[in-house]
């Protein structure tokens, strides 16, 4: 196939981890194939996340946890080579509205989630914010704990 | 997937699923609902490498 301009070009990439999971009789359900679309066109190393997100714009109903089970087969299939560049996880930004604006205490034992609204905290961040030479735009706060004993 | 030296509990199972579950039902992120369900994971079973629990959950989750 001659290559000339982007189409082309991002066909024959697609081809090619489409040919490489057909080669290891990887059956390709369309979330699979949105991974790999998005994995040929990737020039970086994207993460986990970084890949949820750019997937996420091409379908929205692709879970976090499609997207490991996901990457996981590809590489068990050697169909991707996940690198380590020793930085960690990438953590993740939230999009939150104002008007329903709450945090999370979460129950590490049982998984109960708690949603709570506190103002001298929500003052506090601001000022911290303010503090440091911003406007505080956007944040999100998850507590997660176990609960205390009664006393009797 | 199950760790070789990390039985799945039940407790941590139901944890796990109804931390992340509870989260998206409340309108949280997919991203922030995973990262609790993660955390809570590496709560119950902290030998389990960090890197490595998104992995396993995965397996559990929608």
């Amino acid at each position: 196939m001659t290559v000339e301009g982007g189409v082309v070009d991002e066909i024959g990439v697609l081809s090619r981890i489409e040919a490489l999971c057909a080669e290891k009789g990887l059956r390709m359900t369309e979330p699979r194939r949105v991974i790999a679309r998005v994995l040929s066109d990737s020039e970086d190393h994207p993460d986990a996340e970084e890949l949820y997100d750019r997937v996420k714009a091409i379908d929205s109903s692709i879970s976090m946890a499609t997207i490991y089970r996901t990457m996981k087969l590809f590489e068990e299939m050697s169909i991707v080579s996940k690198r380590d560049f020793g930085d960690g996880r990438a953590r993740y930004e939230k999009q939150s509205g104002p008007e329903d604006h709450h945090h999370h205490m979460i129950d590490v034992q049982s998984g109960e989630v708690i949603e709570f609204f506190n103002q001298e905290l929500e003052d506090l961040k601001k000022r911290i914010a303010r503090d440091l030479g911003f406007e505080l735009v956007d944040h999100h706060l998850e507590l997660f704990g176990v609960r205390l004993k009664k006393k009797h | 997937m199950v760790e070789p030296n990390c039985p799945v509990t039940a407790a941590c199972h139901l944890a796990v699923t109804r931390a992340y579950s509870a989260l998206k039902e409340a309108g949280a992120d997919e991203r922030v609902a995973y990262e609790a369900a993660e955390t809570v994971y590496a709560w119950h079973h902290p030998e389990v490498p960090r890197q490595r629990v998104p992995f396993v959950i995965a397996d559990w989750l929608p």
